[in-house]
């Protein structure tokens, strides 16, 4: 079995996309191994097998699972001290059971629920939420009286109206119709800030004609008014990288601009996630975030596409 | 005065960063709005990246 974590990670995310856990356990072991023909010695915990295994302190596909021990050849790899210590607390059931998969949701209903909530002067009101983690305060939390479940929030032309219980939230003198989303689970939280990504300076890392370009290896940190580089003029919106952004939660993306490598690396500007932004219009929550240098390898002078991980 | 910059060396990148505080610091009263005398100042976020990287030698046993 895959004890590193990519061929695991592979699997797990296979799993969360609907590979039942069977199949996905078995594609980095018995079926791996029938694949490359070693199925007769690995691939499988059998007597008169290679003693080639992992024990893993959670489930193998859930996010996070770590090796608390690995035999290749019968033989431990890790610390044994360490490893029997951890065998010797007994697991919570939560880690033992099976990650959930991704829910899906139907074509027909998906468009259905998404015309609603995009229609002008929509109502959203979201229900069963579990937590709310942004600062704005919700005056009935921390009273006995309320059920975690019955917070409501109430998004109105892309604001929260309101945050409450639900029947200070959908009281009956509300007009209009109200889309209801009940999540499983529900947590409200800040929105994230991006930072060291190409979002809104480039579409294509690899191709520099998708975005600002990328500068000349020559720079002088000291000419300011030559070679200290903003990418406030350099941003576009409407990338790919700004709906992903939104999808994960990042509402706030922070970008520097593309060097060309070398010490300086230019002044940051704060953008918007928003689709709808634009350059004029609210897309730049920030002009100069600010002032980057880069030093160590990565600044000897050599052009660097993409330069962030 | 310095031409077609080159940090060749973790050391030149450093002293480029002092540099340009240095410049910063000098430059305060006449250009009170410009981007280095306000990274002097600590009113603009200054952001050095840098990578640590460990190489350790393999011992056979």
């Amino acid at each position: 079995m895959g004890a590193d974590g990519l061929t695991s990670y592979q699997a797990a995310v296979s799993h969360s996309f609907g590979l039942s856990e069977k199949k996905a356990l078995q594609s980095v072991t018995s079926v791996a191994a029938q694949s490359i023909q070693q199925d007769h010695r690995i691939g499988f915990v059998r007597p008169g097998y290679d003693a080639d295994l992992a024990i893993w302190d959670s489930h193998p596909l859930s996010v996070g699972a770590t090796t608390v021990q690995v035999f290749v050849d019968g033989r431990e790899v890790l610390d044994a001290g360490d490893a029997l210590e951890k065998l010797e607390t007994s697991a919570r059931p939560t880690d033992l059971s099976v990650p959930k998969t991704r829910p899906t949701i139907q074509q027909e209903k998906r468009q259905d629920i998404c015309g609603k909530a995009v229609a002008p002067g929509s109502k959203i009101a979201f229900t069963g939420i579990k937590s709310v983690l942004i600062q704005k305060p919700v005056p009935s939390i921390g009273t006995n009286s309320v059920d975690e479940n019955s917070l409501v929030m109430l998004v109105s032309n892309g604001e929260i109206s309101c945050l409450d219980v639900e029947s200070k939230c959908l009281a009956p003198h509300i007009q209009g119709s109200i889309l209801k989303i009940h999540l499983e689970n529900g947590y409200v939280t800040p929105g994230l800030v991006a930072f060291g990504n190409n979002i809104g300076i480039v579409d294509i890392p690899s191709e520099p004609s998708t975005g600002d370009g990328s500068s000349g290896g020559k720079s002088n940190a000291l000419n300011q008014q030559k070679d200290l580089h903003f990418a406030k003029y350099g941003v576009h919106f409407g990338g790919r990288g700004f709906g992903r952004a939104r999808v994960g939660g990042v509402t706030k993306a922070i970008t520097t601009p593309i060097s060309g490598g070398g010490a300086l690396q230019g002044v940051s500007v704060g953008l918007r996630t928003n689709e709808n932004a634009t350059i004029l219009g609210g897309g730049i929550w920030k002009n100069d975030v600010a002032l980057h240098f880069a030093v160590g390898q990565e600044a000897k002078g050599k052009l660097q596409f993409n330069q962030y991980k | 005065m310095i031409t077609g910059d080159n940090t060749p060396t973790v050391s030149s990148g450093i002293e480029r960063l002092r540099q340009v505080l240095e410049e910063g610091q000098q430059q305060a009263a006449e250009k009170p709005g410009s981007i280095y005398v306000r990274a002097a100042k600590g009113s603009l976020p200054v952001v050095v990246y840098t990578v640590n990287e460990v190489r350790e030698a393999c011992l056979e046993p």
